[in-house]
């Protein structure tokens, strides 16, 4: 009879355990991958993300941190605030009023023939909730051929607390900047080394 | 060879550690959700960085070289500025950082570091640096951070880490970068002359040669202006598109020339072409009645090309309001910038000054390059219902036709009343429903009553609404003989 009690609570307890890691799993992703190149895709450039939230900086601290990350992963990364310097008034002024639209063929074509890039890459925050303890995020990332100009690939997330917890509290994150960082290097940096073929990345 | 003996000998007096300094910058603050400076952070960590033996220029040096270059925004680079960093504080890299978070209570840092590579913009060494306490799982709870051993985790964990920098044996060429680029239009007629200003950004030598290149090989000359630069041309007669591209060359002993795309204009010789909608008016074989208010809605036909530019191409529009009764403008209006949507036009507060009548209105736009395209409608202005022309056919055996013939506008109830010379009624009409447009009607009426003059009392309706009642209107006798097709009239209908 007790083996039995003793059994039963020992399920009740993997069930629990394994509820906890499951927990973390299950969020909305979508992604899309359109061309395939031939060149290496090694040297780039990260773009500000575009940020119509309300969170000022977001924008920026997100494509800065990914370039530094995509930089340490091995590829060569030219900071982007150089780029800028190459819109002409008219890019500025598009940029200024309508970012999504900025990003032609033609300037995307400019700018890496100017900075002798391979890729390209930007992305939009979409949604920013922080209330407490709890942040969510949602991001559009993509990825445009410099050579071409061409989208070769998107992805959306929707990230949120708990998104990366495990068990207990533990990989719970209550920061939205926090959450940034888990997102990159957790999925975007293993989605990204699957569409920068590059040598130098192992 | 004279050359490069003379560039080894130039690489060989250079000092080993020269130009391996780092120029740290003011750092981005978004701490309070908005765009801040932080001074401090950058200072502690160039702290940390000299106190690890790594030449660094503190941000304090770098203020007054971005207040030279126009910088009030630190993330927004160009080579000429690195080249001066480089050159002038002997700086190879940059550290440039963003604070996305810094908290005391509870203790919470967020930020990114970047170093960048002043001759070809690489990022060479970088780091995410990020610490909540929310998220910090102390077991036990044993150990709490505070804010200063947080930062201070921060400082030293930076200097440790950073990159070891390398002296610098590499030739740099001068550069030239765009701060400003201002074109007279950029949507021009055909033949008409364009003007561009520009002021440029230079390290080093200045280009010996600058030109503008339009088009495919139209070169153009840019000479020194007021403190800018000023190139003028006669634009192309063909329509179309045209890149302009500056060419700055710089002869002995760099030999090099940098090709820079400055932007496009456009010939433009087409007018626009606009329509009109007028909307809250009655519209009848062709037509447009109008009682009170009148909503004119412009619309470009076609989009402009050349660009993006926010009104669609259109520089200004006018719209005027003519009376063909009063020979004059009775509106007018003028505006900068897109058409607009809707231009309502309230009747009501000029109604008393305004005659019914036929009117014009007259809409016309100008594109950006100066073509002027124009659009005109016609409308009435009606205050009150038409009186309608009534006409009493005699028969024979005591039948009279009477024959109400509509005006320019639908009446949608019509109430008539047929009197003889002795004030006797001899016919009562009653018409209600839409669009009433013509009642021919026949009565018996006694002969002795057909006593001329006829006249009518009537009270009517038009579709505007307007309703008007007519005492003692004239009637017109005619004999059946000169109605044609009399024979086909219905006694109801």
């Amino acid at each position: 009879m007790g083996s039995r009690i003793l059994k039963l609570l020992v399920t009740i307890f993997l069930i629990f355990i394994s509820g906890l890691f499951i927990g973390g799993c299950g969020n909305p992703k979508f992604k899309y991958s359109f061309n395939q190149v031939n060149h290496e895709m090694c040297q780039g450039i990260v773009f500000d993300f575009i940020n119509p939230t309300d969170y000022v900086g977001l924008g920026r601290i997100f494509r800065e941190a990914l370039a530094v990350d995509l930089m340490k992963e091995g590829y060569i990364v030219k900071d982007s605030s150089i780029a800028y310097s190459f819109f002409t008034p008219e890019d500025k002024i598009l940029y200024y009023y309508m970012p999504d639209a900025v990003f032609s063929k033609e300037l995307v074509k400019r700018i890496g023939g100017l900075l002798n890039l391979e890729w390209i890459a930007g992305g939009k925050i979409l949604k920013v909730v922080d209330e407490g303890n709890y942040v969510q995020l949602e991001v559009i990332v993509w990825v445009r051929d410099a050579k071409t100009g061409q989208l070769l690939w998107y992805s959306y997330y929707k990230r949120d607390t708990n998104s990366y917890r495990t068990v207990f509290e533990f990989g719970k994150t209550r920061n939205v900047y926090m959450l940034i960082n888990m997102l990159i290097n957790k999925e975007i940096l293993k989605d990204l080394r699957s569409v920068l073929r590059c040598s130098l990345v192992e | 060879m004279r050359k490069l003996v003379l560039l080894l000998l130039i690489l060989l007096i250079l000092p080993k550690n020269s130009f391996s300094q780092v120029a740290i910058f003011p750092f981005e603050d978004f701490t309070y959700k908005d765009y801040g400076v932080n001074l401090e952070v950058p200072r502690k960590i160039a702290q940390a960085l000299k106190k690890r033996g790594i030449n660094v220029v503190f941000p304090a040096k770098i203020i007054p070289i971005l207040v030279r270059f126009h910088h009030v925004d630190f993330n927004r680079l160009n080579f000429t500025l690195l080249r001066v960093i480089y050159k002038e504080l002997k700086s190879r890299y940059v550290l440039l950082g963003s604070i996305g978070e810094l908290k005391k209570n509870p203790p919470e840092i967020f930020m990114v570091l970047r170093l960048i590579d002043t001759l070809n913009g690489k990022i060479k060494w970088g780091k995410v640096i990020g610490f909540s306490e929310k998220d910090y799982i102390s077991f036990l709870n044993l150990k709490k951070i505070s804010y200063e051993e947080m930062v201070n985790e921060v400082y030293k964990n930076v200097a440790n880490n950073f990159f070891e920098p390398k002296a610098v044996k590499q030739h740099i060429f001068p550069t030239i970068d765009i701060q400003e680029v201002i074109f007279n239009s950029r949507h021009i007629k055909p033949g008409a002359e364009i003007k561009c200003l520009l002021r440029f950004y230079f390290s080093g030598k200045k280009p010996d040669k600058m030109f503008l290149l339009v088009g495919k090989c139209k070169k153009v000359k840019v000479e020194p202006y007021k403190g800018a630069y000023l190139a003028v041309w006669k634009g192309e007669n063909k329509e179309g598109e045209y890149s302009v591209y500056l060419i700055a060359q710089w002869l002995k002993p760099f030999k090099f020339k940098r090709k820079i795309f400055i932007g496009k204009y456009y010939i433009d010789a087409s007018p626009p072409k606009v329509g009109l909608v007028i909307k809250g008016a009655r519209k009848e074989e062709g037509k447009v009645f109008v009682k009170r208010v009148l909503k004119i809605f412009p619309k470009l036909l076609e989009e402009r090309g050349g660009g993006f530019n926010l009104n669609r191409g259109i520089s200004r529009w006018k719209i005027e309001i003519y009376s063909k009764r009063l020979r004059r403008t009775v509106f007018k209006e003028e505006r900068l910038g897109a058409i607009p949507g809707v231009i309502v036009w309230d009747l009501k507060s000029v109604e008393a000054a305004l005659p019914p009548g036929e009117y014009q209105i007259i809409f016309t736009v100008w594109d950006l390059a100066g073509n002027k395209g124009e659009v005109s409608k016609n409308f009435y202005i009606v205050k009150e219902p038409p009186i309608p022309k009534i006409t009493i056919y005699k028969g024979k055996k005591g039948y009279v036709y009477i024959e109400i013939k509509k005006s320019f506008i639908p009446l949608i109830k019509i109430s008539i009343e047929v009197f003889n010379g002795k004030g006797k009624m001899i016919a009562r009409i009653f018409k209600e429903g839409l669009n009433i447009k013509e009642i021919k009607k026949k009565f018996q009426v006694d002969s002795k009553d057909l006593i001329p003059p006829f006249y009518f009392d009537a009270t009517i309706q038009d579709e505007l609404n307007n309703i008007k009642v007519v005492k003692k209107g004239s009637v017109e006798i005619k004999s059946l003989k000169e109605k044609p097709g009399y024979n086909i009239w219905v006694p109801e209908f």
